[in-house]
Protein backbone atom coordinates (compact mmCIF):
# COMPACT_ATOMS: atom_id res chain seq x y z
CA UNK A 1 0.00 0.00 0.00
CA UNK A 2 1.45 3.41 -0.85
CA UNK A 3 1.79 6.18 1.40
CA UNK A 4 3.61 7.79 4.27
CA UNK A 5 6.73 5.42 5.85
CA UNK A 6 8.23 5.81 8.96
CA UNK A 7 11.50 7.28 7.11
CA UNK A 8 9.67 9.77 5.54
CA UNK A 9 8.80 11.45 8.95
CA UNK A 10 11.58 13.80 10.97
CA UNK A 11 10.86 15.08 14.44
CA UNK A 12 9.49 18.97 13.42
CA UNK A 13 7.60 17.89 10.12
CA UNK A 14 4.83 20.05 10.36
CA UNK A 15 1.52 18.55 9.53
CA UNK A 16 -0.56 19.84 6.55
CA UNK A 17 -3.30 21.90 8.30
CA UNK A 18 -6.82 21.90 7.98
CA UNK A 19 -8.82 24.63 7.57
CA UNK A 20 -12.67 24.72 8.58
CA UNK A 21 -14.76 27.76 8.58
CA UNK A 22 -15.98 30.50 9.47
CA UNK A 23 -18.35 28.19 11.19
CA UNK A 24 -21.90 29.77 10.80
CA UNK A 25 -24.28 28.89 13.67
CA UNK A 26 -26.06 26.60 10.58
CA UNK A 27 -22.97 24.67 10.95
CA UNK A 28 -22.96 24.31 14.39
CA UNK A 29 -26.62 23.58 14.37
CA UNK A 30 -26.28 20.56 11.89
CA UNK A 31 -23.64 19.32 13.93
CA UNK A 32 -25.06 19.49 17.45
CA UNK A 33 -28.29 17.99 15.55
CA UNK A 34 -26.61 14.76 13.91
CA UNK A 35 -25.37 14.41 17.52
CA UNK A 36 -28.53 15.11 19.24
CA UNK A 37 -27.10 17.62 21.70
CA UNK A 38 -29.26 19.82 22.88
CA UNK A 39 -26.91 22.51 24.52
CA UNK A 40 -28.39 25.83 23.80
CA UNK A 41 -25.03 27.54 24.33
CA UNK A 42 -24.53 26.51 20.33
CA UNK A 43 -27.38 27.57 18.69
CA UNK A 44 -29.16 29.61 21.09
CA UNK A 45 -28.27 33.31 21.04
CA UNK A 46 -30.17 34.94 23.27
CA UNK A 47 -29.46 32.25 25.72
CA UNK A 48 -25.91 32.09 25.59
CA UNK A 49 -25.29 35.54 25.07
CA UNK A 50 -28.06 36.81 28.04
CA UNK A 51 -28.22 34.08 30.28
CA UNK A 52 -24.80 32.34 30.45
CA UNK A 53 -22.83 35.70 29.51
CA UNK A 54 -20.76 34.22 26.92
CA UNK A 55 -19.47 36.64 24.39
CA UNK A 56 -21.13 34.02 21.51
CA UNK A 57 -22.47 30.97 20.46
CA UNK A 58 -19.70 28.21 20.79
CA UNK A 59 -18.33 25.81 18.38
CA UNK A 60 -18.40 22.34 20.39
CA UNK A 61 -15.71 20.66 21.70
CA UNK A 62 -17.01 17.67 20.21
CA UNK A 63 -16.68 19.13 16.72
CA UNK A 64 -12.89 20.11 17.35
CA UNK A 65 -12.46 16.84 18.38
CA UNK A 66 -13.17 15.01 15.50
CA UNK A 67 -11.43 17.92 13.42
CA UNK A 68 -7.97 16.44 15.50
CA UNK A 69 -8.66 12.73 14.33
CA UNK A 70 -9.02 14.27 10.63
CA UNK A 71 -5.62 16.18 10.63
CA UNK A 72 -3.89 12.81 11.61
CA UNK A 73 -5.85 10.11 9.93
CA UNK A 74 -5.31 12.74 6.62
CA UNK A 75 -1.67 12.97 6.84
CA UNK A 76 -1.01 9.15 8.40
CA UNK A 77 -3.68 7.09 6.36
CA UNK A 78 -4.18 4.88 4.09
CA UNK A 79 -0.69 3.30 5.29
CA UNK A 80 -0.96 4.22 8.81
CA UNK A 81 -2.81 4.35 11.72
CA UNK A 82 -3.90 6.63 14.52
CA UNK A 83 -3.27 4.29 17.74
CA UNK A 84 -3.82 7.26 20.35
CA UNK A 85 -5.28 10.92 20.56
CA UNK A 86 -5.73 13.17 23.71
CA UNK A 87 -6.73 16.78 23.79
CA UNK A 88 -8.22 19.55 26.27
CA UNK A 89 -10.14 22.63 25.43
CA UNK A 90 -8.64 25.59 27.43
CA UNK A 91 -10.72 28.38 25.21
CA UNK A 92 -13.82 28.72 23.40
CA UNK A 93 -14.19 29.40 19.78
CA UNK A 94 -16.96 31.14 18.77
CA UNK A 95 -19.50 31.43 15.49
CA UNK A 96 -17.79 33.27 12.92
CA UNK A 97 -14.56 31.95 13.66
CA UNK A 98 -12.42 29.94 11.07
CA UNK A 99 -10.80 26.86 12.83
CA UNK A 100 -7.05 25.60 11.60
CA UNK A 101 -5.83 22.51 13.03
CA UNK A 102 -2.17 21.77 13.21
CA UNK A 103 0.12 19.48 14.10
CA UNK A 104 4.24 18.98 14.43
CA UNK A 105 6.11 15.74 15.13
CA UNK A 106 7.78 15.90 18.42
CA UNK A 107 9.56 12.15 18.43
CA UNK A 108 9.98 9.24 16.12
CA UNK A 109 10.81 5.80 17.28
CA UNK A 110 10.88 1.86 16.10
CA UNK A 111 9.45 -0.65 17.94
CA UNK A 112 8.45 -3.76 17.12
CA UNK A 113 9.03 -3.35 13.00
CA UNK A 114 6.73 -0.32 13.08
CA UNK A 115 7.04 2.91 12.97
CA UNK A 116 5.83 5.09 16.21
CA UNK A 117 5.43 8.77 15.37
CA UNK A 118 4.20 11.54 18.25
CA UNK A 119 2.74 14.90 16.87
CA UNK A 120 1.35 17.64 19.33
CA UNK A 121 -1.36 19.09 17.79
CA UNK A 122 -3.90 22.28 18.26
CA UNK A 123 -7.02 24.38 17.05
CA UNK A 124 -6.06 27.54 16.43
CA UNK A 125 -8.68 30.41 15.56
CA UNK A 126 -8.00 33.47 13.72
CA UNK A 127 -6.95 35.56 16.39
CA UNK A 128 -4.36 33.17 17.17
CA UNK A 129 -6.16 31.87 20.39
CA UNK A 130 -4.90 28.24 20.74
CA UNK A 131 -8.49 26.74 22.27
CA UNK A 132 -7.61 22.97 22.14
CA UNK A 133 -4.21 21.45 22.44
CA UNK A 134 -3.40 17.84 22.32
CA UNK A 135 -1.16 15.55 20.98
CA UNK A 136 -1.40 11.81 18.97
CA UNK A 137 0.28 9.05 18.28
CA UNK A 138 0.33 7.59 15.11
CA UNK A 139 1.69 3.89 13.62
CA UNK A 140 3.95 3.89 10.34
CA UNK A 141 5.24 1.01 8.48
CA UNK A 142 8.76 1.04 7.99
CA UNK A 143 9.61 1.16 4.67
CA UNK A 144 9.29 -2.32 2.76
CA UNK A 145 8.34 -3.44 6.34
CA UNK A 146 5.25 -4.97 7.05
CA UNK A 147 1.76 -3.15 7.43
CA UNK A 148 0.65 -2.35 10.03
CA UNK A 149 -1.51 -4.80 11.99
CA UNK A 150 -5.58 -4.21 11.48
CA UNK A 151 -7.19 -4.86 13.74
CA UNK A 152 -4.82 -2.66 15.64
CA UNK A 153 -3.80 -4.17 19.13
CA UNK A 154 -3.14 -0.94 20.84
CA UNK A 155 0.17 0.39 21.98
CA UNK A 156 0.07 -1.24 25.37
CA UNK A 157 1.75 0.15 28.22
CA UNK B 1 -10.90 21.30 51.80
CA UNK B 2 -11.50 17.98 50.72
CA UNK B 3 -14.23 16.31 49.43
CA UNK B 4 -13.46 12.57 48.38
CA UNK B 5 -14.63 10.24 51.20
CA UNK B 6 -14.43 6.59 51.22
CA UNK B 7 -17.47 6.24 49.67
CA UNK B 8 -17.24 7.88 46.80
CA UNK B 9 -13.81 6.19 46.32
CA UNK B 10 -15.66 3.01 46.34
CA UNK B 11 -17.01 4.52 43.25
CA UNK B 12 -13.54 3.76 41.40
CA UNK B 13 -13.46 0.70 38.82
CA UNK B 14 -16.95 -0.93 38.84
CA UNK B 15 -18.03 -1.39 36.09
CA UNK B 16 -21.34 0.95 35.19
CA UNK B 17 -23.89 -0.84 32.87
CA UNK B 18 -23.42 -1.50 29.50
CA UNK B 19 -25.16 0.26 26.67
CA UNK B 20 -25.54 -0.93 23.19
CA UNK B 21 -27.01 1.68 20.20
CA UNK B 22 -30.34 1.30 18.91
CA UNK B 23 -29.32 -0.18 16.10
CA UNK B 24 -26.64 -1.85 13.80
CA UNK B 25 -24.64 1.15 12.24
CA UNK B 26 -26.54 2.26 9.72
CA UNK B 27 -25.61 3.81 6.05
CA UNK B 28 -27.89 6.52 6.19
CA UNK B 29 -27.09 7.09 10.02
CA UNK B 30 -23.46 7.30 9.06
CA UNK B 31 -24.13 9.82 5.93
CA UNK B 32 -25.72 12.10 8.11
CA UNK B 33 -22.72 12.01 10.71
CA UNK B 34 -20.29 12.53 8.17
CA UNK B 35 -22.04 15.26 6.67
CA UNK B 36 -22.61 17.74 9.31
CA UNK B 37 -18.77 16.97 10.73
CA UNK B 38 -17.27 17.88 7.59
CA UNK B 39 -15.47 14.82 7.24
CA UNK B 40 -12.99 14.61 4.24
CA UNK B 41 -11.81 10.78 3.68
CA UNK B 42 -14.34 8.81 1.42
CA UNK B 43 -13.76 5.70 3.30
CA UNK B 44 -16.69 6.79 5.40
CA UNK B 45 -19.14 6.95 2.53
CA UNK B 46 -17.60 4.96 -0.61
CA UNK B 47 -17.63 1.33 -0.36
CA UNK B 48 -15.07 1.02 -3.89
CA UNK B 49 -12.67 3.50 -1.43
CA UNK B 50 -13.03 1.47 1.64
CA UNK B 51 -12.31 -1.64 -0.54
CA UNK B 52 -8.90 -0.23 -2.11
CA UNK B 53 -7.87 0.46 2.32
CA UNK B 54 -7.67 -1.70 5.14
CA UNK B 55 -10.96 -1.24 5.90
CA UNK B 56 -12.75 -3.30 3.33
CA UNK B 57 -16.32 -1.76 4.05
CA UNK B 58 -17.58 1.47 4.70
CA UNK B 59 -16.16 2.29 8.36
CA UNK B 60 -17.60 5.61 11.02
CA UNK B 61 -14.87 8.06 11.88
CA UNK B 62 -12.57 6.57 14.66
CA UNK B 63 -14.32 9.34 16.99
CA UNK B 64 -18.04 8.08 16.10
CA UNK B 65 -18.50 5.32 18.87
CA UNK B 66 -18.81 8.32 21.40
CA UNK B 67 -22.23 9.15 19.90
CA UNK B 68 -23.35 5.87 19.17
CA UNK B 69 -25.68 5.34 21.97
CA UNK B 70 -28.69 7.45 21.57
CA UNK B 71 -32.22 7.73 23.51
CA UNK B 72 -34.64 5.25 22.79
CA UNK B 73 -38.02 6.16 21.17
CA UNK B 74 -40.89 6.11 23.80
CA UNK B 75 -38.78 7.24 26.57
CA UNK B 76 -39.00 9.96 28.63
CA UNK B 77 -38.13 13.49 26.07
CA UNK B 78 -35.65 15.37 27.69
CA UNK B 79 -36.47 18.82 26.68
CA UNK B 80 -39.66 18.73 28.36
CA UNK B 81 -37.77 19.93 31.33
CA UNK B 82 -37.78 23.49 29.05
CA UNK B 83 -41.69 23.23 29.82
CA UNK B 84 -41.17 23.28 33.95
CA UNK B 85 -37.82 25.18 33.42
CA UNK B 86 -37.43 27.45 30.31
CA UNK B 87 -34.20 28.68 31.50
CA UNK B 88 -32.58 25.24 31.33
CA UNK B 89 -29.25 24.91 29.55
CA UNK B 90 -29.89 21.89 27.64
CA UNK B 91 -27.18 19.93 28.92
CA UNK B 92 -27.90 16.68 30.30
CA UNK B 93 -25.02 16.44 32.53
CA UNK B 94 -25.45 12.93 33.29
CA UNK B 95 -24.64 11.85 30.10
CA UNK B 96 -21.05 12.33 30.45
CA UNK B 97 -21.33 9.70 33.06
CA UNK B 98 -21.88 7.03 31.02
CA UNK B 99 -24.56 5.71 33.79
CA UNK B 100 -22.31 5.45 36.36
CA UNK B 101 -23.49 6.86 39.38
CA UNK B 102 -23.10 10.14 40.43
CA UNK B 103 -20.02 11.41 42.65
CA UNK B 104 -22.33 13.11 45.34
CA UNK B 105 -20.63 16.58 46.18
CA UNK B 106 -21.78 20.15 46.52
CA UNK B 107 -20.16 21.34 43.55
CA UNK B 108 -22.47 22.50 40.68
CA UNK B 109 -20.46 23.28 38.10
CA UNK B 110 -19.15 20.47 35.34
CA UNK B 111 -16.48 21.08 33.17
CA UNK B 112 -14.50 18.86 30.32
CA UNK B 113 -11.19 18.44 31.26
CA UNK B 114 -9.93 16.84 28.53
CA UNK B 115 -10.01 13.03 26.25
CA UNK B 116 -7.81 10.56 25.54
CA UNK B 117 -8.52 7.69 22.85
CA UNK B 118 -7.07 4.94 21.79
CA UNK B 119 -8.32 3.25 18.31
CA UNK B 120 -8.12 -0.35 17.96
CA UNK B 121 -10.51 -0.86 14.91
CA UNK B 122 -13.69 1.37 12.97
CA UNK B 123 -17.04 0.53 13.17
CA UNK B 124 -18.42 -0.69 9.68
CA UNK B 125 -21.31 -0.94 8.77
CA UNK B 126 -23.79 -3.36 10.30
CA UNK B 127 -21.25 -3.21 13.36
CA UNK B 128 -23.70 -2.90 16.57
CA UNK B 129 -21.54 -0.31 18.81
CA UNK B 130 -21.92 -1.01 22.96
CA UNK B 131 -20.40 0.56 25.31
CA UNK B 132 -19.45 0.61 29.73
CA UNK B 133 -17.98 2.90 31.72
CA UNK B 134 -16.02 3.24 34.94
CA UNK B 135 -14.44 5.20 36.85
CA UNK B 136 -10.45 5.29 36.98
CA UNK B 137 -9.81 7.73 39.09
CA UNK B 138 -11.29 10.13 41.89
CA UNK B 139 -9.40 12.84 43.66
CA UNK B 140 -9.35 16.06 45.21
CA UNK B 141 -7.79 18.87 44.22
CA UNK B 142 -7.25 22.83 45.06
CA UNK B 143 -7.86 24.78 41.54
CA UNK B 144 -7.28 28.41 41.65
CA UNK B 145 -11.07 29.71 41.97
CA UNK B 146 -10.86 27.04 45.23
CA UNK B 147 -11.53 23.17 45.83
CA UNK B 148 -12.25 20.73 43.00
CA UNK B 149 -12.96 17.11 42.19
CA UNK B 150 -11.28 15.46 39.33
CA UNK B 151 -12.70 12.33 37.66
CA UNK B 152 -11.43 9.85 34.80
CA UNK B 153 -14.12 7.73 33.07
CA UNK B 154 -12.81 5.50 31.09
CA UNK B 155 -15.21 4.02 28.23
CA UNK B 156 -14.72 0.74 26.48
CA UNK B 157 -16.54 0.79 22.73
CA UNK B 158 -16.88 -2.77 21.84
CA UNK B 159 -19.01 -4.76 18.97
CA UNK B 160 -21.24 -6.98 19.31
CA UNK B 161 -18.74 -9.91 19.74
CA UNK B 162 -16.79 -8.01 22.40
CA UNK B 163 -14.21 -7.22 20.17
CA UNK B 164 -12.80 -3.78 21.20
CA UNK B 165 -13.39 -0.76 19.34
CA UNK B 166 -11.66 2.57 21.38
CA UNK B 167 -11.06 3.14 24.35
CA UNK B 168 -11.90 6.90 25.59
CA UNK B 169 -11.05 8.25 29.06
CA UNK B 170 -12.46 11.74 30.07
CA UNK B 171 -11.66 14.31 32.66
CA UNK B 172 -14.78 15.68 34.57
CA UNK B 173 -13.66 18.60 36.77
CA UNK B 174 -16.19 19.62 39.41
CA UNK B 175 -16.24 22.64 40.96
Amino acid sequence: MSGLAFEDVAAGDELPELVRGPMTTTHVMRWSAAIENWHRIHYDQPFAVGHDGLPGLLVNGSFKQHLLAQLMRGWLEPAGWLARIEMSFRGMDLVGDTLTAHGRVTEVAQRDGLGLVVCEIGIRNQRGEEGTTGSATGVLPLRGGPAVPYPFPGLGA
Amino acid sequence: MTFVTDEIRALIGVPGPRFEALAPLGADELRRFVQAVLEPDPVHWDADAARARRYGTVVAPPLYVIHAVRRAPGTPDPLDRLQREPDWDGLDVGAGFGGLPPIDVPLTRVLNGGTEAEFFRLPALGTLICSQSRYIDIADREGRSGPMVIARIETRYSDQDGEPLAQVVNTVIMR
